[in-house]
């Protein structure tokens, strides 16, 4: 953690030229007030994410009789309740399957788009952009009538495969436009010479390009992870076949049984399981997220 | 050229572009969305909706949401990210906080809770009677809170609102302001310093250019986010609010396109929500380049 | 959940075949605009629809339902789940050679439906209910008129229609064709605990005045009359309606659901409006309902019991099972009226029934959708729904004495037998789909910042734009 904590807190390459002292007691000051305006903001984030917690651990009596009474055991029905009457497990494993064939996808084929937009000029570049960015100006549940009708001829409706496409297909414009800058900016000598180099254009791509992109890939990947993951008109209206369901849709036929049986101990439940396990990802490869964004960025 | 921009084009076209311009058709006719006619109407709905006061409100909300929640969340996620980079102690090399790391992978931990659990846990959080909030402000001795309806107030609804989507995404984009700022060369940073640039002058005259591509996309990203924000507002105010004080155009095509029967109309919200997306990121670009950012993550 | 759901795959394997021949599919490349996805297939030049084949009709297969064919019921998967269509379904396929129900669950019903109503494709039977029904005027003109199922005999020989409640298929009415046959009977009342009135020495207020001085003796005790939550403000809306209907006659009942232009201003909305307007004045109205999920208002009723009387649908008792206090003792009574010489005797009771089915004429086996409907109709499964919902169903004498030890069902039956024919019904609310604005007016009125003249002048400013809206499909109650 240490070493971590050492990146992200110095710029790195710091030149050893001692700073200027600039009035020690002000300076004390305002690092205490910063320091405590950072755990304040500590403190709003974790309190509703820590009293779900505690709450998922509760009886529904419990939760409408007070809000901060610890439970009065811990009610692990709640989980038991969640996962078997939502099908978790199984709607989990959908979700991954589904997020990660289409983050892959999306990944591939807008890195590619947008590094062609970013960098070679062609006839028709201004309109393949602005249609591009039209792409998220619209509200999806518009559309999902003649999608429909696409994935039916394709006998590609009800079937993962189906879904993958369909979320590639809406992560695509915003991983092109959020990509176009970072290879925009990438220094055009280095294709240029491995070009001269005789490098093929795939090869310049694949081996020179990308790697030069990490840093924005990294960050539109997380951004695309979870926009996908929380994708919810798509999975309803081309998924509606059960054993296909993802996690958002379990969790919402799940949060509207739950409502109606009134079982909130359970609701925080199924809350808690769709978070942790992300969480817990998060946090394993967070470094290593960490590291690649740092690394790219002081190149 | 053709596989790397144009085969992945092709596809957003058929699953995107497509789509989209069929529901454009549908916004000329009067079909209810259910049934095979489409009686066409040509510009009868754009009519409707200028005259129509609960679009118009709902319009200005999301207007209001536009113009507030990403100078929000921009300013928050900047702030926090300067005080995480270089708001430390200004005794030796350039450094942030102590304990950057640990906030750092906290103000991360909203963005993995996926949207409609946060709607659900705020909901609760903002309860009048069991909810986190009034049981805090009560527990402090701040009577007037009593059973006071966060969400039902005229005064407070909307604020509340857009409390929790800036909630939602200040980590985030401070994660990836830090990563951006860490990839200025911090050379520019101990030179500011020994001019006698103080942390805010520091803030303003060299981070923020530094990472002015980073925020222009950002804030397109969050422009975007704010205009739709259906998943939250249905989670937290079904109804629309108080004198429908949070009532959002995406929630507005909803109810019209599904349960009034009136899809050609609501095809017709789309669009003129689509053509104000479009402006506002035809505007942000505009603002950028007069103010001469160019590129992405680094200057 | 069951293996019925299971085997959907060559269904849609099907819908897909009849599509392409129905040239209902879009062809993705030709980008013409008019070239819409809905427009190749229909009423009209869609294939399949419209019955398929047809077995032979006998008094156990009233309808034809031919041997070999699949039926497909799409089931709202909400308070009352989906087993009890499950239940109808096994005994329709213990009957029928060969025959096979799926029986599917789902919460999202516009969404999922939308494509398959545009492409001809619908399910057999669908329960359009829930937070995401269609608006049933919508595709009123889509479906089967049912008359044909209550006229069958059931499964014991007796027609379904003399089984029925009085006055519970007016609803199901679109331009004097049958076309949805709302299943669980439901009756609007004041809820509360017969415990804690009987501890109190109170009664359920038959006038609004009772129901003020009751607030003054709730108000004692620190308590409130009532408390309500942000998304079922509009169960205020029907207690007003109720009361109102009650005190001036079924004449207003007419004027609310044909919106018409001075419904909000007769003598007798106007009166239980100016009552209502006093009871959020002194402050018998638990602050903060609308800031507050509804279920958490409802538990400060029967768990907390913070406030007396909440006005509600039947559905009430199972919807809270899981957090009622201990020994409330739940039980109802009629909606107060505003004198008493009011035009129907306080006993006259709102019974508008819920869930309602429809069988879409496009579907592949619409006779199969009546079946399962017939099934559902015969005391086998209403006894059973009784028993296991706590709640009847629109057939009569499925309830025994006891009420399986439910004292809101045995509080539901003696209400029924005591109002009699005095029952009445609407849903313009959900026809017209106006919950969502309903819920905004009356929450302003509900905590105070709005009165009962601004309130009226709400209504009847949205009565008068739909009324005036042409786009709008009307439906015509008499």
């Amino acid at each position: 953690m240490s070493a971590v904590a050492d990146r992200g807190a110095r710029t790195d390459v710091a030149p050893r030229t001692d700073g200027r002292r600039s009035g020690g007691r002000a300076d004390k000051v305002v690092g205490g007030a910063s320091q405590a305006v950072l755990v304040v903001w500590t403190v709003l984030v974790l309190a509703p994410l820590l009293w779900t917690l505690m709450s998922s651990f509760k009886t529904t009596q419990e939760i409408f009789a007070s809000p901060f009474a610890l439970p009065s055991s811990l009610h692990v029905e709640n989980y038991v309740n969640a996962w078997t009457l939502a099908g978790i497990g199984r709607y989990f494993l959908n979700s991954v399957l589904v997020v990660a064939g289409a983050l892959a996808l999306t990944m591939l084929l807008g890195s590619m788009s947008a590094y062609v937009l970013a960098r070679f000029a062609f006839p028709g570049r201004g309109a393949v952009r602005t249609l591009v960015v039209a792409g998220l100006t619209f509200p999806v549940f518009l559309a999902v009538v003649p999608l429909f009708f696409i994935l039916q001829q394709a006998s590609l409706l009800n079937t993962l495969p189906g879904l993958v496409l369909a979320y590639t297909a809406y992560a695509y414009p915003f991983t092109v436009f959020f990509l176009l800058s970072f290879f925009e900016d990438l220094p055009g000598e280095v294709a240029e010479a491995a070009s001269i180099d005789g490098a093929s254009e795939w090869r310049t791509f694949f081996q020179v390009m990308l790697p030069m992109a990490r840093p924005g890939m990294a960050a539109v990947a997380i951004l695309n992870f979870v926009g996908l993951w929380n994708q919810f008109l798509l999975p309803v209206v081309l998924n509606s076949d059960q054993e296909n369901y993802v996690l958002t849709q379990g969790m919402a036929s799940f949060a509207s049984q739950a409502g109606y049986s009134v079982d909130f101990g359970a609701l925080f439940a199924g809350a808690v399981t769709t978070i942790v396990p992300v969480l817990v990802v998060y946090l394993v490869f967070q470094r290593r997220l960490q590291g690649s964004v740092a690394q790219g960025s002081v190149k | 050229m053709v596989v790397f921009l144009g085969l992945p084009f092709a596809f957003y076209v058929v699953m995107v572009l497509y789509p989209f311009t069929q529901a454009t058709y549908y916004s000329l006719t009067a079909w209810t969305g259910f049934s095979a006619e489409q009686p066409f109407v040509g510009l009868g709905n754009y009519a409707r909706l200028a005259g129509d006061a609960r679009f118009l409100t709902a319009l200005g909300n999301s207007l209001t949401l536009l113009v507030v929640v990403p100078a929000l969340v921009m300013v928050a996620s900047f702030a926090l990210a300067c005080l995480l980079t270089f708001g430390g102690s200004t005794a030796g090399s350039v450094k942030g906080l102590r304990g950057t790391a640990f906030y750092r992978v906290v103000s991360f931990f909203p963005y993995v809770v996926p949207a409609i659990v946060i709607g659900i846990i705020w909901a609760q959080v903002y309860d009048p009677s069991g909810g986190l909030l009034n049981g805090v402000l009560t527990g402090v001795g701040l009577d007037r809170f009593t059973d006071f309806p966060w969400l039902g107030d005229v005064d407070t609804a909307m604020a509340a609102t857009i409390a929790v989507i800036v909630w939602a995404f200040v980590g985030f984009y401070m994660v990836l302001f830090v990563a951006s700022i860490q990839g200025i060369d911090p050379e520019l940073f101990e030179a500011a310093r020994l001019d006698g640039a103080g942390r805010v002058r520091s803030a303003l005259s060299i981070a923020l250019p530094g990472i002015a591509g980073s925020v222009r996309t950002a804030y397109v990203y969050m422009g975007i986010l704010a205009l739709d924000a259906f998943v939250y507002l249905q989670a937290l105010n079904p109804n629309g609010g108080p004198d429908s004080s949070t009532l959002v155009v995406t929630q507005q095509i909803f109810s019209t396109a599904f349960s009034q029967g009136q899809f050609g109309l609501a095809c017709a919200m789309g669009v003129v929500l689509a053509v104000v997306t479009l402006l506002f990121v035809g505007a942000v670009f505009g603002v950028a380049r007069l103010l001469g950012v160019r590129g992405g993550a680094r200057a | 959940m069951s293996p019925l759901e299971s085997s959907r795959t060559p269904l849609q394997r099907r819908a897909f075949l009849k599509a392409v021949t129905a040239g209902a599919v879009v062809t993705p490349f030709g980008l013409s605009l008019a070239s819409c996805a809905a427009s190749g297939s229909g009423p009209d030049t869609g294939g399949g629809g419209g019955g398929g084949a047809t077995g032979e009709v006998s008094d156990a297969n009233p309808f034809g339902v031919a041997a070999g064919t699949t039926v497909e019921a799409v089931v709202f998967d909400g308070g009352y789940g989906t087993d009890y269509a499950s239940f109808a379904a096994a005994i329709v396929q213990e009957q029928l050679d060969d025959v096979t129900v799926d029986v599917v669950g789902s919460t999202q019903i516009a969404q999922q439906m939308q494509p398959r109503f545009v492409g001809g494709t619908p399910p057999d039977l669908l329960d359009n209910n829930g937070a995401n029904a269609i608006g049933l005027s919508t595709i009123a003109a889509q479906l089967e008129d049912l008359t044909e199922v209550v006229q069958a005999p059931n499964t014991e020989g007796t027609t379904i229609a003399d089984t029925l409640y009085p006055n519970v298929l007016g609803v199901g009415m679109y331009d004097g064709k049958l076309a949805a046959l709302n299943y669980v009977l439901t009756v609007y009342a004041l809820w509360y605990s017969e415990s804690l009135f009987e501890e109190n020495g109170w009664t359920a207020p038959q006038t609004w005045d009772e129901a003020l001085a009751l607030g003054a003796a709730a108000q004692e005790q620190g308590k409130y009359l009532f408390t309500w939550g942000r998304e079922a403000a509009s169960y205020y809306l029907t207690m007003a309606l109720d009361s109102a209907i009650k005190e001036g006659g079924d004449d207003v009942r007419l004027q609310m659901a044909n919106l018409q232009p001075d419904a909000w201003s007769g003598e007798a909305i106007t009166g239980v409006l100016a009552a209502m307007e006093q009871v959020v004045s002194r402050g018998y109205m638990r602050p903060g309902g609308a800031g507050t999920q509804f279920t958490q208002a409802q538990a400060q009723w029967s768990q907390a019991q913070e406030a007396l009387l909440y006005p509600s649908g039947s559905w009430i008792e199972n919807e809270m099972a899981d957090a009622t206090a201990e020994g409330f003792q739940m039980t109802g009574a009629p909606t107060p009226t505003v004198t008493s010489g009011s035009a129907l005797p306080y006993a006259a009771i709102n019974n508008t029934p819920n869930e309602p089915f429809v069988v879409p004429s496009q579907g592949q086996n619409p006779a199969g959708g009546k079946e399962v409907l017939r099934v559902m109709l015969s005391p086998e499964t209403a006894t059973e729904f009784a028993r296991t919902k706590l709640a009847s169903t629109i057939v009569a004498g499925t309830i025994p004495d006891d009420a399986f030890g439910s004292s809101a069902l045995a509080a539901q039956v003696a209400m029924l037998d005591a109002a009699g024919t005095d029952t009445f019904n609407y849903n313009f609310v959900q026809t017209y789909g106006m919950t969502q604005e309903v819920n905004g007016l009356w929450n302003s009125f509900l905590s105070g910042d709005s009165d009962a003249a601004t309130l009226a002048q709400g209504m009847q400013a949205m009565f008068d734009r739909i009324r005036e809206d042409d786009s709008v499909v009307k439906v015509e109650v008499s």
